[in-house]
C-alpha cells in the first residue's frame, strides 16, 4: 500500500502545509455556507489550478469517480425523502410503509446542487490528501502544543505501516508456501480461510509494539518538566504571505453567510438567480480567492530565492 | 563506573532466574563485549544498566546496581536516558518518527531541550556519526545498517556517558554489521564513550575490545582479556563459536603446538607462519569438483530466467541453473542481489517475467504455489511468521492438513518430527511462547514434516547463536541422508565453508559463480572464509590453496 | 472524583446548555448543531482522557501499532466489499485494553488508513463511529458479556457504524432534517452494512476467543510488578513491594 501522497516536487506541493491546510478549511467551510448552486460551481472550479499545478490530476480523478457515485445516493435520497417542492412531476401509487412518493422538480435541482457542494468538498480532501505530506500535517497540529500524544500515536502509526505491510505479505507467502488454499470456496469460507493471518499479524506486532516503547522508554519519554519540540518545517516571509492569502478566504465566507450572500432557496419553489453587477462581482472574487494560493504559487521560489 | 552487587533476577512469568549472582564493575571507557548462547542472560544484563529491568519488565529482583553513582534498579528508565543510551536489536522496532531528523530529535525533546540546544546537538551528532547525507530520508527507505546508526545517533544526541548495544548486528546483512561496528569502535575509541556490546558473531569485535564478558544460564562464567578466555575455557567453545582462525590456535595445542592466541588474519600469518612454511603438511588434499549428473535427477530447473518487479526493477538477468536431487546448494551474494527472489521463483512464489522454472517437470506458470507446497518447502528467516496455531502440535500437522495427508499419515509424521525435533517436552505449548531455537525448530519441523523433495531456507542462521546454528546444520544433514534436496541461503561464510558443497555466487542479478564451495570460494577476496584467507602466501610450501576450514587443514597435518 | 470525570461532566453540561439555547433559537437547524455536538464533545472527552490521563510509552507504542495493524487488515479483505476486520480488532482492543485504547485504535484506524485510501468529510465520523465501537465494547467485560453476546454485539455495530457514518451526508447534503429523511439516509446502505455485520460476525466468531487471549497475553505483561529481595531466603520476599510509577 503507498501513501496517497506523493511529493511530486510542484510548486503547490511547495507550498506551506499550514497555507494548504488552512485553504482546504476554508474551501470546505465554503462549501458548505454557500448553497448557491452557481457559486459552488465556481468553488469547484477554482480548486482545478491546485490539481494541474500539483500534478495530480489522475489520482483526483478517482476521487471525483466516487463523487458521482455517492451524487447517485445522495438524489435518491432526496428524492424519496423530500417531499418538498411546488412541481410535483411524479406521484408514486400508495406504497406499504412509505404512503405515497411524490418526486419533485426542486428535490431534482437541489440534488443537482448538493452534488456540486459534495464535489467541491471532496476536490478540496482530495487536494489536502494529494498534496500534504501526513507527516507536515501532524507536525503543524502539533504546534497547537495540545494534542501530543495523539500526534505522536499516530505518526508512530503511519511509521509502521510500511513494515506491518511487509509483515502481512510474508505471513501469506508463508502460508501459500504450506499448501495453505487462500481463495478457495464460497464467501464465507473465503472470508474465514483468509482471517488466520490476523491473529499472527498481531501476535508479531504486539512484540514490536514492547520494543518500541522500550526504545521510547530508553530515550526519556514522560520525563517529568516541559517537553519542547524541534519542528523542522521550515516558515519564510512568503509563506507567512500565502498562509495569510488562505485566511482571507475564510474571511469572505464569512462576511458572505453574514449578508446572506450565496444562500439559495430552492424550497418550496425554484427562481431564477438574478445575475446582477453585485452578483458578478462576487462570483468574481470567490474565483480568484480561492485560486489565489495555487495560481501565485510558482512565484514563491523566484521570491524565496530573492 | 557501573558497579553490579550480587544481581539476582528471574522475570515474573517464569521460574528460572534470569540472572544470578552478578558481580561486575565495569570502568570509565572501557570496551566491554558481552557473549554467550541465546537465553543466557546477556539481554537482561543489559537491562538492568538503564533499569528496564525492572521497571519496565516487572520481576523480582535482589542486590544492586549503580551506574555513575545512581541507583540504576531504583531509577526510571526515562530518566537514566541521560546517562546511558541503550540501542537494540531489531532496527525497525526501535526508530518511531517518520524521518532521520525527526527521530533524532525525539529524545531531545523528551528531556524538554531549548531548540537552539537541540539544532547544535543534532548537527554534530549527524556528522559524529556520519550519517549527515541521510537527514531528511524517510526511515523506510533506509537500509538496515542506516537504521541502526540512526539508531545509535538518537541516543547518542542525549550526551549518555555510556552506550549500550544489545545484538546490534544480528538483524543486518555483513556489510551493515560492519558499518555499525566500525562506528561503535570509533565512538568508544574518539569520543572515550564507555562501551558494552552484547553480540553473537565476536570474530569482528575481539581484537578491538578490552575485556570480554561470557555468560552462560544466567551466570558470567569469564571475565578478562579476550585472549585468556580461550585458554580457559575450552570445553565452551563450540558454543559461542570462536574465530576459526584463533580455533586453529587451541586446535594446534591440542597436537602439542603452542603458539600465541591470534585474532586477526594480520596475527595470524605472523603466529602460524614458522608452522605453516614447515614442511610437516601432507600433499594437497583433493577437491571435489563439481561433478555434471544426469540430467533425469533434476528437481528444479531454471531457463533464461527473468525477474522484473512492478516498480520496474530488473532484479534477475537470464538466470539458467539446474538443481539436481540430492545436493546442498549455498546461494551467496551480496544484499540485492536476487537470491531471494531467485529462491521465491524456485517455488513458485514469484512468477518469471521471462524464461521458465519447471520443478519436477511441472513449470510454475501453470499452477499455484499451494499446489507447489508438496515438492517445495520453504523455511523464512524469522521464525514467527510461521506459527499460526495454537500449540506445537496443531502447528506441525497444518501444513499436512492443508495438503490433504491421511490421518494416519499425519499422526505417524507428527510423531517422528516430534521425536527428530525434540519438541515432545511441549507438544501442547503455545508455540509464540517458545525460546527462539524453539521457534526455530518447531519452524523446521512443520515445514519438513510434509516431506518436501526441496527446502528452501531464507537465511535461517540470521541472529542465530553458534549452538543453534549448529544444530539446524545437523538437522539439515538428517533431511539430506533421507534423500532431501537443500538451498541456503545465507551471509555466512564459515558455515557455509563448513557445512555446504555446491555454491552459486550472485551478483546483480546475475550467476557469476557455480560450483563446489572450494572452486567458489577459495581465492576470493570478499567471500573467502577467514582461514583460506590465512593460508594463501603458503600455498607454495605445500599447502592446497582451497582449503577452507579449520578441519580441512588439520587433516593435512602429519 | 478524578479531574477528568469532572471535565466530561462539565464538557457534557455545556453541551447541553448550548444545545438548549441554539434549540430555543428557531433560526438554527438544530438536528444538525445538535450531531455535530455530540460528536465533538464525545470525542473532545476521550482525546482529553488520552492527552491527561496516565499512559506510558506502552499504551502508545501499542494503540499505534494495533491502529496501524488494523489499517492495513483491511488490504486482504478489499476483494470482499464492506467486509474487513478493522471493527472486530476494534471490538477485541476495547475489550481487553479498556475504553481510552479502545476509543484511540479506533479513532486512530480511521485517521490512518484514510491517509492512504484519502481523506474525505467521512473521515471524521469514521473517527467517531470507530472510537465508539472501541468505547463500548469496554463496557462488555464488565457485564459478563462472552462469545455469543459479542457476536451480537459485533452484529449490532456492523449496522450502527454505517448509520453513524451516513450521518455526513444526511447534515450537509440532504434537506428537510426530519426523523423520515434521516431513516431514508440510514436504510440507503443496508445492503453494505448488512455485509459489515456479517463480516464482523465471522471475524468474531472464528478469531473472537483467539484474539482476546492474545491481547490479554500481552496485558499480563503490561501490569507489571517488581520487589525488591533484601534477602536471599524466600520467607522474606515481600519486604519491599514496589509499583512503578509509569503502570
Amino acid at each position: 500500500m503507498k501513501l496517497a501522497y506523493q511529493d511530486k516536487k510542484t510548486p503547490v506541493h511547495r507550498l506551506h502545509p499550514v497555507c494548504k491546510i488552512i485553504w482546504v478549511l476554508a474551501v470546505i467551510a465554503g462549501s458548505i455556507l454557500i448553497n448557491d448552486p452557481i457559486l459552488l460551481v465556481l468553488l469547484f472550479i477554482s480548486t482545478i489550478p491546485f490539481v494541474i499545478i500539483g500534478k495530480i490530476v489522475k489520482e483526483w480523478g478517482s476521487f471525483v469517480k466516487l463523487t458521482l457515485w455517492l451524487s447517485i445516493f445522495i438524489a435518491i435520497i432526496n428524492m424519496l425523502a423530500s417531499q418538498h417542492g411546488s412541481h410535483i412531476l411524479y406521484s408514486s401509487p400508495m406504497l406499504p410503509i412509505l404512503g405515497t412518493i411524490n418526486i419533485t422538480l426542486e428535490s431534482i435541482i437541489f440534488s443537482i446542487g448538493m452534488s456540486i457542494r459534495l464535489l467541491a468538498t471532496i476536490s478540496a480532501f482530495a487536494i489536502l490528501t494529494l498534496t500534504i505530506n501526513p507527516d507536515d500535517l501532524l507536525q503543524t497540529i502539533l504546534l497547537l502544543k495540545i494534542p501530543y500524544r495523539t500526534v505522536l500515536t499516530t505518526s508512530i502509526a503511519i511509521r509502521f505501516i510500511p513494515c506491518l505491510f511487509t509483515d502481512l505479505d510474508t505471513l501469506q507467502s508463508s502460508l501459500q508456501t504450506r499448501g495453505y488454499q487462500m481463495a478457495e470456496g464460497g464467501f464465507l469460507t473465503r472470508i474465514k480461510r483468509r482471517a488466520i493471518i490476523i491473529p499472527s499479524l498481531l501476535s508479531n506486532s504486539l512484540e514490536r509494539s514492547i520494543q518500541s516503547a522500550e526504545a521510547m522508554e530508553s530515550r526519556g519519554f514522560g520525563s517529568k518538566g516541559g517537553k519542547t519540540f524541534y519542528n523542522v518545517i521550515q516558515t519564510t516571509r512568503t509563506d507567512y504571505f500565502f498562509i495569510a492569502l488562505s485566511l482571507s478566504l475564510f474571511a469572505l465566507f464569512a462576511i458572505m453567510w453574514i449578508l446572506r450572500i450565496g444562500t439559495y432557496e430552492y424550497y418550496p419553489n425554484i427562481t431564477p438567480i438574478a445575475i446582477t453587477i453585485s452578483y458578478v462581482s462576487v462570483a468574481l472574487f470567490l474565483v480568484l480567492s480561492a485560486a489565489s494560493p495555487a495560481i501565485f504559487s510558482p512565484l514563491k521560489k523566484v521570491i524565496d530565492l530573492d | 563506573m557501573i558497579e553490579f552487587k550480587d544481581l539476582t533476577f528471574k522475570y515474573a512469568d517464569s521460574s528460572n532466574t534470569a540472572l544470578s549472582n552478578i558481580s561486575l564493575s565495569i570502568n570509565d571507557s572501557e570496551f566491554i563485549l558481552i557473549t554467550g548462547p541465546s537465553g543466557c542472560g546477556k539481554s537482561t544484563l543489559c537491562r538492568c544498566i538503564n533499569g528496564l529491568v525492572p521497571s519496565f519488565y516487572g520481576g523480582e529482583i535482589c542486590g544492586s546496581v549503580e551506574v555513575q553513582n545512581i541507583d540504576a534498579l531504583r531509577t526510571p528508565t526515562k530518566d537514566m536516558a541521560k546517562t546511558v543510551g541503550m540501542v537494540f536489536q531489531d532496527p525497525e522496532n526501535q526508530l518511531i518518527a517518520t524521518d532521520v531528523e525527526r527521530e533524532i530529535a525525539f529524545g531531545l525533546e523528551n528531556l524538554g531541550l531549548p531548540k537552539t540546544i537541540m539544532v547544535k546537538r543534532i548537527e554534530e551528532v549527524l556528522d559524529t556519526v556520519g550519517i549527515d547525507h541521510l537527514r531528511h530520508r524517510q526511515l523506510s527507505t533506509l537500509s538496515g545498517g542506516e537504521k541502526q546508526k540512526t539508531a545509535i545517533a538518537s541516543v547518542l544526541v542525549l550526551h549518555p556517558e555510556i552506550l549500550v548495544l544489545d545484538e546490534p548486528t544480528s538483524e543486518l546483512d555483513p556489510k551493515g554489521a560492519e558499518e555499525v561496528i566500525q562506528l561503535v569502535k570509533r565512538l568508544n575509541e574518539e569520543l572515550g564513550l564507555t562501551v558494552i556490546l552484547v553480540e553473537h558473531r565476536i570474530d569482528r569485535v575481539l581484537q578491538s575490545v578490552d575485556r570480554l564478558i561470557v555468560m552462560d544460564s544466567s551466570e558470567i562464567t569469564y571475565d578478562g582479556k579476550p585472549r585468556g578466555w580461550i585458554n580457559l575455557a575450552e570445553n565452551k567453545l563450540p558454543l559461542v563459536g570462536i574465530p576459526p582462525i584463533t580455533h586453529l590456535s587451541v586446535e594446534l595445542k591440542q597436537k602439542g603446538i603452542d603458539t600465541k592466541i591470534p585474532l586477526t588474519i594480520k596475527e595470524g600469518r605472523q603466529i602460524f607462519s614458522p608452522i605453516l612454511k614447515d614442511n610437516k603438511w601432507k600433499k594437497p588434499i583433493q577437491t571435489h569438483p563439481h561433478k555434471s549428473k544426469n540430467i533425469t535427477s533434476c528437481i528444479a530447473k531454471a531457463r533464461k530466467l527473468w525477474y522484473k518487479y512492478p516498480d520496474g526493477a530488473v532484479v534477475l538477468k537470464d538466470i539458467t541453473i539446474d538443481i539436481f536431487k540430492g545436493e546442498f546448494i549455498a546461494l551467496i551474494g551480496r544484499n540485492a542481489s536476487g537470491k531471494t527472489t531467485l529462491a521465491k521463483l524456485l517455488n513458485g512464489l514469484l512468477k518469471p517475467s521471462k524464461g521458465k522454472v519447471e520443478i519436477n517437470g511441472i513449470d510454475t506458470t501453470r499452477t499455484k504455489v499451494e499446489n507447489l507446497a508438496k515438492c517445495v518447502g520453504y523455511v523464512f528467516q524469522n521464525p514467527n511468521v510461521h506459527l499460526f496455531a495454537d500449540t506445537v502440535e496443531e502447528e506441525i500437522t497444518f501444513m499436512m492438513n492443508n495438503l490433504g495427508f491421511s490421518s494416519k499419515m499425519i499422526e505417524e509424521s507428527l510423531d517422528k518430527e516430534l521425536k527428530q525435533f525434540n519438541l515432545e517436552y511441549c507438544r501442547y505449548a503455545y508455540p509464540r511462547s517458545l525460546s527462539t531455537g524453539e521457534k526455530q525448530r518447531v519452524a523446521l519441523a512443520s515445514v519438513l514434516a510434509a516431506k518436501p523433495q526441496l527446502l528452501i531456507l531464507d537465511e535461517p542462521t540470521r541472529g542465530l547463536d553458534y549452538g543453534l546454528k549448529k544444530n539446524l546444520m545437523n538437522y539439515l544433514i538428517e533431511y539430506r541422508k533421507n534423500g532431501g534436496t537443500v538451498i541456503l541461503i545465507s551471509h555466512d561464510i564459515e558455515l557455509i565453508a563448513e557445512f555446504g558443497e555446491r555454491v552459486v555466487l550472485m551478483s546483480e542479478g546475475k550467476i557469476v559463480a557455480d560450483g563446489n564451495k572450494h572452486q567458489v570460494l577459495a581465492n576470493s577476496l570478499h567471500f573467502s572464509p577467514q582461514i583460506n584467507r590465512l593460508i594463501q602466501p603458503f600455498t607454495k610450501y605445500g599447502i592446497s590453496s582451497d582449503i577452507l576450514t579449520v578441519e580441512e587443514i588439520m587433516q593435512g597435518f602429519k | 472524583m478524578k479531574k477528568i470525570h469532572i471535565f466530561a461532566l462539565l464538557a457534557s453540561i455545556i453541551t447541553i446548555i448550548v444545545f438548549i439555547i441554539i434549540s430555543k433559537n428557531g433560526s438554527y437547524d438544530t438536528w444538525s448543531i445538535g450531531t455535530l455536538l455530540i460528536i465533538v464533545t464525545t470525542m473532545g472527552i476521550m482525546f482529553f482522557q488520552f492527552e491527561k490521563g496516565k499512559i506510558t510509552s506502552k499504551e502508545i507504542s501499542l494503540i499505534a501499532i494495533l491502529s496501524g495493524v488494523s489499517a492495513i487488515s483491511r488490504v486482504p479483505f478489499a476483494a470482499i466489499p464492506s467486509v474487513q476486520p478493522c471493527t472486530y480488532i476494534i471490538i477485541c482492543t476495547g475489550y481487553v485494553f479498556g475504553p481510552v485504547a479502545g476509543f484511540m485504535v479506533g479513532a486512530t484506524t480511521a485517521l490512518v488508513s484514510n491517509i492512504f485510501l484519502g481523506h474525505g468529510p467521512w473521515t471524521i465520523f469514521q473517527m467517531f463511529a470507530w472510537g465508539i465501537v472501541g468505547v463500548t465494547a469496554s463496557i462488555l467485560p464488565k457485564l459478563k458479556i462472552k462469545s455469543a453476546g459479542v457476536i451480537i454485539f459485533g452484529i449490532a455495530w456492523g449496522y450502527l457504524f454505517g448509520w453513524i457514518t451516513n450521518l455526513w451526508i444526511w447534515l450537509a447534503y440532504v434537506y428537510p432534517h426530519t426523523f423520515s429523511t434521516l431513516l431514508v439516509t440510514m436504510g440507503a446502505s443496508l445492503g453494505f452494512d448488512t455485509l459489515h455485520a456479517l463480516g464482523n460476525a465471522i471475524f468474531l466468531a472464528v478469531l473472537g476467543e483467539k484474539t482476546i487471549t492474545i491481547f490479554q497475553r500481552y496485558k499480563n505483561r503490561f501490569h507489571i510488578k517488581y520487589r525488591f529481595k533484601i534477602e536471599k531466603e524466600p520467607s522474606s520476599m515481600s519486604d519491599c513491594t514496589i509499583e512503578p510509577s509509569n503502570s
